[in-house]
């Protein structure tokens, strides 16, 4: 026994040692970035912008892989020691929390007026507060209906073009194939929400009032919208309470699910594949019963930490947002590109054959976002839950959100 | 040897067998799921009707996951932590545990309610003040910082182990080594401890075990990928798929990766992990 | 000269012990100290701290939260310790038998305790999923279920499903406990017994059980402690949902410190959640205390 107590110890040491030691971060000057779930890394253009930012001003770029799902409670947990990263991969709801908190810096101040200038309007618009950039426009992600062609064939029905026309064919486009019309998330809150917005607004409701004092969703449209969702549900892909958005997409692409609402990731993933995607097609928004419509926009972001290296972080954070490095990952993930530049430098955006961009460039102007204040993971939360019961039909659509608007407006009101 | 068998012994050994079944059955049946879906393709996966084994095994899906996950990288950090919080947890926890179970002092009562009290707490919920003074320490992104952490959670789990061991040496030896003008330290390293080498081989096994697969510091604490453990890369596999959806048979392939140390080293120890040792587990 | 030399003999006796408490003193003692401190107090998202006494703890219990997560943890923790308790009382009956393969029996159960959490959960959340899952497949070709279920995503399964995990995971560890309190109780007993005619269940009511009886006891409360901080396995099979529906008490305190950025209301949480244990931590030291002479 004392011989194998040895040995043991003897291999973990060995193991730890010719494995080789780990590599000492090179003296000098460095930043780090963290980019979340290996964007940009897998591909090597990081790498590559890095390479070129150190030729060019001396200072290395070390970067950080974290998980999207996981993000927001790492940088919870660096922030109560102020340990923060000088640039970092983030979402347009945090904007207004770290704003608050004092961690991030406006980051009009420290970029060039040109570079602020190549932003269209609209994504400038998402990220600012006050007049003051507060994070940099990175990733956007138009969120459109996508549906199989064959199950709509197979059924025999015509393109949907309203939540109702949608639902009423949705039994029909379940067949031995494609086993379930929709595809949707009632469990992780940020995703049933991704899932859940694009109902409301197309009712004409909306998740906050004008004043940004309560929640606006508990009215008649709001009712109605979640009603409709509740009904789609029945016919969803059964995993929905405990999906993740990439479930819901990996859904869609193996065609177990013949409609969901998502952006061009899913096709450009089977392109890059080098699999048929030619049965999918994006069709605009669907309308509520007021023709309203709009595409579902998710902005990703840049955020500028306050930890005395804003100067250089944001100069990689322009050097990064070019055609050659940022663009290209914009392109091969299936995003929407935010900067004029993006969109001259490379032709696939506004080329017309291309499937997968191209319609979603178009439904960029309908585009519309979800609220950033300071306590929207908790509203998101209460929401995502109330969703989940009246889909579950432990409560009905006006008690989930009457039940929901009053703690809400709660945690508003201790703000 | 019996020359009859009665129907009752038949009977029994009948329902020996088919409870044996069921208890593998119920047991085994997700590590040979684990272990299918590891050799599918990714089509396979998401097959229906569901199948256990896929037709052609794939192998090279390990090949994959040893590539994505870094995998040489993630037991060389792993081990590390492992061996760390072994050495540490054997120098603090052998003189502990001698002093409880054979040495008379005032505070004795009090410092064995703390090793009990000190397992009652979950890492959770004191995760950030223990981040603060990482930081504070300069230790955020080491391995030293896990060891520490390793340590100190599995501490009393392992002196109470060790403590039972030591209890059962007879108090006549202790005594026989001091009238030969042994004092306490030498009596502990010379005496206690060789005699002790199975059961404290079993606690090198839980605090091994304990220690590879920990995740919540290791997840929270290390930023640097080049320092991540085994357990962090494997679940990375499973979250870092913006686009392409879970690589299932990637993922299980890494699972089985990560499970094999721990099997090879339970094996090692069958011998002995019946026995009275692990007794001091919950005793 | 010797009072002096017993003095420092004394002494020593403490640097045996030292090492140890300074590691629980800075690692343990002093962060609980301060999750204590914190759950006095409010603090703005600007950082800006007010003491308010107890408003965090009366607000967890007027919420709606308090009596979900306790009547969840109850669930977790009790239903939980005496299914692994049983089935691991029964594996070791089972094991305790003579027979061809005992040993690598024991090897084989004992793989779910050392898969790491991470695996494990990973593996069963596969298992679990509705589409290409092997257990929905299961029970659609025995006719148990006649379309896909989603066990883990429906509020009314998914705690019942994680439970399982769990206990699936901790029985192996029960049964070797209960199989060596098994092995200490002297055959000549059982002999005893058979020559008055005992069959196998009277002695094991008459005999076995009253003398393991203890041993379950502090191996029930230790697991049960463990269960009551299992948050790792929640966490990675539902993130505690859907709807809170798998959330136990330590998962509200991970929720509202790293979802919502309320650190002083999980504070709070985290208290209540020490005062809970308190009272598994004081049975569990009668019951070691009672056994072992300290």
């Amino acid at each position: 026994m004392k011989k194998f107590l040895v040995a043991l110890l003897v291999l973990l040491l060995s193991v730890s040692i010719f494995a080789g030691g780990a590599k000492e971060e090179e003296k000098g000057k460095s930043i780090t970035y963290v980019t979340l779930g290996d964007t940009g890394l897998s591909n090597g253009y990081l790498q590559k912008a890095a390479e070129a930012f150190k030729e060019k001003t001396g200072v290395e770029v070390v970067f950080e892989s974290w998980s999207y799902s996981d993000a927001y409670q790492k940088i919870l947990t660096l922030a109560e020691s102020g340990n923060f990263p000088d640039a970092m991969y983030g979402f347009s709801s945090w904007t207004e929390l770290f704003m608050e908190a004092g961690w991030t810096v406006p980051i009009n101040e420290y970029v060039s007026q040109e570079f602020i200038d190549d932003f269209s309007q609209a994504a400038i618009d998402v990220c600012s507060v006050d007049g003051n950039l507060w994070a940099l426009p990175s990733y956007m992600s138009v969120r459109s209906v996508l549906i199989n062609k064959n199950s709509l064939d197979a059924a025999g029905a015509e393109v949907p073009e309203t939540w109702e026309e949608f639902l009423a064919i949705a039994p029909k486009l379940q067949n031995e194939v494609t086993p379930y019309a929709y595809t949707l998330v009632a469990g992780h809150p940020k995703n049933t929400l991704d899932c859940y917005l694009p109902f409301l607004w197309a009712y004409g409701g909306d998740v906050l009032s004008p004043d940004r004092k309560t929640v606006a969703f508990n009215t008649p449209e709001g009712v109605a919208s979640l009603q409709m969702y509740v009904d789609i549900a029945k016919y969803a892909e059964p995993g929905y309470g405990e999906n993740t958005i990439n479930e819901t997409q990996a859904a869609f692409t193996n065609q177990t699910a013949a409609a969901y609402i998502h952006n061009g990731q899913g096709l450009a993933a089977l392109q890059a594949a080098g699999e048929d995607y030619s049965w999918a097609e994006i069709l605009p928004p669907l309308k509520g019963p007021d023709g309203d419509a709009y595409s579902y926009g998710v902005m990703d972001v840049d955020l500028l930490f306050k930890t005395g290296n804003e100067e250089i972080a944001a100069q990689w954070l322009e050097f990064w947002h070019r055609a050659q490095y940022m663009g290209q990952v914009t392109k091969e993930l299936g995003f929407v590109p935010n900067q004029k530049s993006i969109i001259e430098a490379i032709p696939d955006f506004t080329d017309p054959e291309n499937a997968l961009v191209a319609p979603f460039v178009e439904f960029e102007g309908m585009a519309k976002f979800k609220p950033s204040i300071i306590c929207w993971e908790e509203i998101q939360k209460i929401m995502a839950d109330h969703i989940t019961n009246a889909v579950f039909g432990r409560e009905t659509p006006a008690e989930a959100w009457a039940a929901a608007e009053k703690e809400c407006n709660e945690v508003i009101a201790a703000q | 040897m019996r020359k009859h068998h009665s129907r009752g012994t038949v009977l029994s050994k009948v329902l020996l067998v088919f409870l044996v079944a069921i208890m593998l059955v119920l047991f085994m049946f997700p590590v040979v799921a684990m272990i299918g879906v590891s050799l599918k393709t990714n089509n396979e996966v998401f097959q229906s009707p569901v199948t256990w084994f896929p037709e052609i095994p794939q192998w090279s899906n390990y090949v994959e996951t040893f590539r994505r996950m870094d995998l040489l990288n993630g037991f060389k950090n792993s081990s590390i932590v492992a061996a760390g919080t072994i050495l540490m947890i054997l120098v603090v926890g052998i003189p502990a545990a001698y002093a409880l179970s054979k040495l008379n002092f005032r505070i004795k009562k009090e410092v064995y309610y703390i090793v009990l009290l000190s397992q009652m707490f979950a890492p959770i919920v004191v995760v950030i003040p223990l981040y603060q003074l990482m930081m504070k320490w300069n230790l955020i992104n080491s391995l030293f910082s896990l060891i520490l952490m390793n340590v100190t959670f599995n501490l009393a789990f392992i002196v109470l182990l060790l403590k039972t061991t030591f209890d059962s040496i007879p108090k006549d030896t202790v005594e026989a080594a001091m009238i030969d003008g042994c004092n306490k330290f030498s009596i502990m390293t010379k005496i206690v401890t060789p005699i002790s080498s199975i059961g404290i081989a079993v606690a090198v096994i839980f605090a091994f075990t304990r220690t590879w697969n920990e995740f919540l510091f290791a997840f929270t604490f290390i930023s640097s990928s080049s320092k991540k453990t085994v357990i962090v890369k494997l679940y990375e596999i499973l979250k870092n798929n913006p686009a392409t959806g879970i690589p299932w048979e990637l993922v299980m392939a890494g699972s089985v990766l990560t499970t094999v140390p721990l099997v090879i080293l339970f094996i090692c120890i069958k011998d002995y992990i019946t026995g009275d040792a692990t007794k001091g587990a919950v005793k | 000269m010797k009072k002096d030399s017993i003095k420092l003999s004394r002494l020593t006796t403490y640097l045996f012990i030292l090492p140890m408490l300074m590691i629980f003193c800075v690692f343990i003692i002093y962060p609980i100290f301060n999750v204590i401190y914190l759950s006095f107090f409010n603090r703005s998202v600007t950082g800006n701290m007010t003491f308010i006494g107890l408003q965090n703890y009366v607000k967890f219990f007027t919420s709606g939260d308090a009596a979900l997560a306790f009547r969840n943890t109850a669930i977790w923790v009790f239903a939980g310790v005496a299914a692994k308790i049983l089935l691991g009382l029964l594996m070791a009956l089972l094991l305790y038998r003579k027979f061809v393969g005992n040993r690598l029996l024991t090897m084989i159960i004992l793989i779910p305790y050392a898969m790491p959490a991470a695996v494990s959960c990973t593996v069963w959340r596969l298992m679990y999923n509705p589409n290409f899952g092997h257990i929905g497949q299961f029970l659609q070709d025995i006719g148990i279920i006649d379309k896909a279920v989603s066990f883990l995503g429906n509020p009314s399964t998914s705690l019942i499903a994680v439970m399982i995990v769990n206990i699936w995971a901790v029985a192996p560890f029960c049964a070797l406990n209960i199989l060596s309190s098994l092995y200490f109780i002297p055959k000549d007993y059982y002999e005893a017994a058979q020559i008055d005619g005992a069959n196998s269940i009277i002695q094991f009511f008459r005999i076995t059980l009253p003398l393991i009886s203890r041993d379950i006891k502090t191996l029930a409360i230790l697991i049960g402690i463990w269960a009551f901080n299992s948050f790792d396995v929640i966490y990675m099979m539902t993130s505690g949902g859907p709807s809170n529906s798998s959330s136990i008490l330590v998962n509200f305190v991970y929720q509202n410190a790293f979802e919502f950025n309320k650190r002083t209301y999980s504070a709070a949480i985290s208290v209540i959640c020490f005062l809970v244990l308190m009272v598994f931590a004081v049975l569990y030291v009668q019951s070691k205390m009672k056994e072992e002479e300290i």
